[in-house]
């Protein structure tokens, strides 16, 4: 036989043997099997589709709550800022906070050296230090103290009879806040120097406070600020609440 | 003897190639394919026998291998198409053939190793 024809049939038995080789590719799963297994991933397929929509909507309702919550809080954030900010502003007017700045100090006490007045058998030192705090709130003191006894808006000064041991028209003790608080009397003020002197002067507290044996000194506080503590007693509605309007 | 040997190196060979290819053939192109195998074997079988009667063409051989399969993979696909089971027909004419074929070669070798005849 001729080489070619060798060849050609030689090529020939190569491309069955491919053929027949293929044949072992063939996927000869059963038609039963495969239309059950066609049939359940249908089954799978639909139910994927059913949950993809149940899934989808879920998501939007999701993400709508998501947006409003965000929005939410963004209001939220802006008003805790706000409510913060208002807090801050309510505190310090409140007296809730320290307070330093200038301001003047004013010491009362007893003076000995000063000419006892004749049949005084008593001084009313609580109303006396009112009158002075009273001077200096009109003379526009931001913040106000009695010996460290921050004063706010539901302070008081009471004076306190018969227990003091001391002999004379002075009983060297008042309530402040409902604290005692001693002679010598500090009231510290913090506004400005000029102004407070001015009034206290107009006023003739100096003299009024001398006439009734008490010493009446000012000291201004211009360029070294005074410190005036926080109020740290009791406040409205700490120990009540509110019944209706 | 090359004769045998050659087409069945070819044929091992190429069925190495066709098992070590990476695919997977839908069922639908088994009847195809079926079809077309028995064609080839029809053709191989032919060669055979026309070298062992020393009236190869190889040109006869190569068109009547790629003709036949083809023309078996068409009428398979046509059956289908026209909802006739027409490769009865292929597996019909080419199994005829090869047993023929086979027959013819047997015989060959038969004279050719001179057997003696039991009449």
């Amino acid at each position: 036989m001729k080489p070619v024809s060798m060849r050609a049939l030689f090529g020939v038995s190569v491309t069955l043997g491919i053929l027949l080789g293929l044949e072992f590719h063939i996927d000869r799963t059963p038609s039963a099997q495969a239309y059950a297994s066609y049939l359940s991933q249908s089954e799978a397929l639909n139910a994927a589709l059913a949950r993809t929509t149940v899934l989808t909507a879920a998501l939007a309702a999701d993400d709508a709550q998501l947006r409003a919550l965000e929005e939410v809080s963004v209001h939220a954030r802006i008003g805790l800022v706000d409510l913060r900010q208002e807090l801050a502003k309510l505190g310090k007017q409140a007296g809730l906070t320290t307070v330093a700045g200038p301001g003047v100090r004013i010491s009362i006490a007893f003076d000995p050296k000063l000419p006892i007045i004749p049949g005084l058998s008593y001084v009313d030192e609580a109303t006396q230090l009112q009158i002075v705090v009273n001077a200096l709130q009109a003379g526009g003191a931001q913040a106000i103290a009695i010996n460290g006894q921050r004063l706010v808006t539901t302070s008081s000064i009471r004076s306190v009879h018969g227990l003091s041991a001391n002999a004379g028209p002075f009983s060297g003790v008042v309530q402040v806040n409902g604290q005692p608080v001693l002679a010598p009397y500090e009231i510290e003020a913090v506004g400005s120097p000029s102004r407070l002197v001015t009034i206290l002067t107009a006023e003739a507290l100096g003299q009024q406070f001398n006439i009734l044996e008490q010493s009446f000194t000012v000291s201004q506080f211009r360029k070294t600020p005074i410190a005036l503590p926080a109020y740290t007693g009791p406040l409205p509605g700490q120990y009540s609440t509110e019944v209706g309007i | 003897m090359r004769m045998v040997i050659i087409p069945v190196i070819g044929l091992l060979l190429g069925l190495a190639v066709g098992m070590a290819v990476n695919i997977r053939l839908p069922i639908q192109y088994a009847a195809y394919l079926s079809v077309a195998i028995l064609a080839a074997l029809d053709t191989v079988f032919g060669g055979i026998k026309s070298g062992l009667q020393h009236e190869f063409d190889h040109r006869v051989f190569l068109t009547g291998f790629f003709s036949n399969t083809l023309l078996a993979a068409a009428l398979a696909f046509i059956g289908s198409l026209l909802g006739i089971d027409l490769t009865l027909a292929a597996v019909v004419a080419f199994g005829v053939r090869i047993f023929n074929n086979v027959a013819t070669i047997r015989h060959l070798f038969l004279q050719r190793r001179k057997i003696p005849s039991h009449q």
